[in-house]
């Protein structure tokens, strides 16, 4: 089983992320050096840390406190008539801006073209966690930053039809903003949905009065996200009550106390030991560097033990203060 | 001259003995008609009010008028309408409100108009034209524009128990078996069932449920099934001749529509009504002599409100006068010296006859 090494990406990294991440989520990115709110983690063998990247995630924190995030918030509401004996529980979709504030998973992807499925798997977890960990991390070393929400979300991709189009957007949006959601998006990255929440409707909608298509696909997590979605709810992040504005698809959150992988995070010693190769794994982030490694280890109530072979890749000296965490593995 | 070459139609109030009648025009109403179920009890229930209605001085505005077209010929009634003194009285009136809203983006440079439906009572405490039918063998003739007209006049002169604006449901579209498509899309999903059996549950009862079951927030009309979108505004067959004449008479067709079949409901202030803005008191005088084939139709009818009459005829106005034939005068229980209020028609009706 791989070790990983996940760091910030840099400027330096744009021209190997091309095979990662569309033109417009590279623009729209920064990184750790220009914006502690959003960060790219990139994921590396620990082996050969120079190869291109095999993975990424971003993390965006205290989202849409300069330019307005929108998601649809998936309600009821109960209409009675008592005299006929009539009672209707009735979904219904409201735009607005709930998660504003809360830090944002995005930007998730991996090369599928350097990794079979069965390699994909593992190294989705090792994203997942590790941003979790750097959150959990730096909420326990530094205040949150004003504005910011407690709570993490991750929307993951919804429903798509066998020409790739979203029912939901088909049979809802389109009415309301009926250009290329494609082209729009290359040309204003997230933003579009900023732009186009303007023209969707204000007022609640009813479910029920949707195209079957469009009620079908609400909250729906497309089958080639599932890794990722086991990944999310393996580290405590649960589907709420928010769907995307563009294919429905669910938009997973969790308090951060909630996420399991960080519940134990723990400070500890790096204990180096040459010829240790235990079973177990670990993630060990340092303290400020905007990194995370996985590597075989075993934590104690004192210290983090690897081996001196990952030490070397972690180029971090025996007896250093670290973070880790075990929980996920 | 016999009233029959004179004047062939009179609209009066509806008597006891037109229950039959108005049971042959309930039977033949199609799915959709809810302001006449065929329902032998009700339909009695309603003449008794409409004959109170006509009688009572202490008009508090749950009053309906029921009128009786009668043919003089045949002495048969061949058409019945009515009026609601208020829509909804003591209760609410639901229509959905057309309303567009303009929703803009700049930075995408999309500006899009959308059509809303908004549930809404506005249209409560409105007078409400109620209850159109008409004999199939009569829908060519002047009859029809007689049996809607007339009421309208009718209201301009008992002014003091109506509202200032009035309005009218025109039956949307469904098909033989009641099956509505505007119903399928929206008020299916909130209540659950067809339309024939929400209209049984709705005919003559309090309406106030409505709203514990619709939305509150307005229905996106781009949302809807095509064939839904399509029959907003639209009519059943059965009520193009009536909505036909509402419209000459410039009511707004614009505003509201039906809550259950999408049907267009008309509504207009009183005054600004065609024929009651036309329409002037005049004093009568026998006439002698025939009128001249191209004197101007006339609608009149007399002032009463129990012994209420209307008719068409060919008469001209001089003046303050109106000179009928001593027929007509009969028809309209007149004397020479009385008043009428009298409205000059200019309905060209291809092949229309009396």
């Amino acid at each position: 089983m791989s070790e990983w090494m996940l760091r910030a990406a840099n400027a330096d990294d744009l021209p190997s992320l091309a095979a990662l991440l569309p033109r417009w989520e590279l623009e729209a990115a920064t990184f750790v050096d220009d914006d502690a709110n959003d960060l790219l983690l990139l994921a590396f063998p620990l082996a050969s840390p120079s190869v291109p990247p095999l993975g990424c995630i971003r993390i965006r924190r205290a989202i849409g406190l300069t330019q307005p995030r929108y998601w649809f918030h998936v309600g009821y509401r109960v209409h009675a008539a008592a005299d006929l004996g009539m009672f209707r529980r009735e979904r219904t979709l409201l735009l607005g801006n709930d998660h504003t504030g809360a830090t944002e998973l995005t930007a998730f992807a991996i090369d599928a073209q350097r990794l079979d499925a069965a390699q994909q798997e593992p190294l989705t977890r090792v994203l997942v966690a590790a941003a979790l960990m750097l959150l959990q991390r730096d909420r326990r070393q530094q205040p949150a930053a004003a504005g910011a929400l407690p709570r993490v979300i991750a929307a993951l991709p919804g429903a798509r039809d066998e020409s790739g189009q979203a029912p939901f957007w088909q049979r809802l949006g389109r009415h309301f903003f009926p250009g290329d959601v494609d082209a729009s998006t290359a040309r204003y990255g997230s933003l579009w949905a900023t732009h186009v929440a303007a023209l969707l409707p204000r007022h609640p909608l009813v479910v029920s009065v949707l195209h079957a298509d469009a009620q079908a696909a609400i909250g729906v997590v497309h089958p080639d996200s599932a890794p990722l979605r086991a990944a999310l709810e393996h580290c405590g992040l649960r589907a709420g009550q928010h769907v995307d504005l563009h294919d429905g698809g669910a938009v997973f959150e969790a308090h951060p106390d909630a996420i399991d992988c960080a519940r134990p995070l723990q400070r500890r010693i790096l204990d180096v030991r040459a010829g240790f190769n235990p079973s177990t794994r670990v993630l060990i982030a340092a303290s400020t560097q905007a990194a995370v490694w996985e590597v075989a280890g075993h934590t104690d109530d004192h210290a983090v033990a690897i081996s001196a072979e990952s030490a070397q890749h972690l180029r971090l000296e025996n007896g250093t203060p670290v973070w880790c965490s075990n929980s996920c593995f | 001259m016999s009233p029959q070459e004179s004047t062939r139609y009179l609209l009066r109030p509806c008597a006891a003995a037109d229950l039959p009648a108005l049971e042959r025009f309930a039977a033949a109403s199609p799915v959709g008609i809810t302001t006449l179920p065929f329902d032998r009890a009700f339909l009695a229930d309603r003449l008794q009010r409409s004959l109170h209605s006509f009688v009572t001085e202490d008009a508090s505005g749950e009053e309906i008028y029921l009128f009786a077209l009668e043919d003089l010929v045949t002495r048969a009634v061949v058409g019945i309408s009515g009026i609601a003194a208020r829509a909804g009285f003591s209760d609410r009136f639901y229509s959905f409100r057309n309303e567009f809203v303009v929703h803009s983006s700049k930075p995408l440079g999309v500006t899009t108009r959308i059509h809303t439906l908004h549930l809404c009572h506005d249209l409560t405490d409105v007078s409400l034209l109620i209850s159109f039918h008409i004999d199939p063998a009569y829908v060519h003739t002047l009859a029809p524009q007689l049996l809607s007209r007339a009421r309208l006049l009718f209201v301009a002169q008992h002014a003091e128990r109506f509202a200032d604006r009035i309005a009218a449901e025109s039956a949307g579209v469904a098909d033989e078996t009641g099956r509505c498509p505007f119903w399928d899309a929206v008020g299916r999903r909130f209540f659950g069932m067809d339309y024939p059996t929400v209209e049984r549950l709705t005919g003559g009862r309090s309406k106030s449920f409505i709203a514990d079951l619709m939305p509150p927030s307005p229905i996106y009309v781009p949302l809807l099934p095509e064939e839904a979108q399509w029959a907003i505004g639209q009519l059943h067959p059965i009520a193009e001749l009536p909505f036909s004449i509402l419209i000459d008479e410039d009511f707004d067709s614009d505003t509201y529509i039906d809550i259950f079949d999408g049907g267009p409901t008309v509504q207009e202030r009183i005054a600004m009504l065609k024929s009651v803005s036309r329409a002037r008191l005049l004093d009568v005088r026998t006439r002698t002599s025939p009128a001249r084939a191209d004197a101007p139709w006339q609608l009149v009818i007399n002032t009463e409100r129990q012994a209420f009459r209307a008719v068409l005829v060919q008469a001209p106005v001089d003046g303050q006068a109106l000179d009928l034939d001593a027929a007509t005068m009969d028809v309209l229980g007149l004397a020479t010296g009385d008043q009428v209020r009298a409205a000059e028609l200019d309905i060209a009706l291809p092949g229309a006859s009396l």
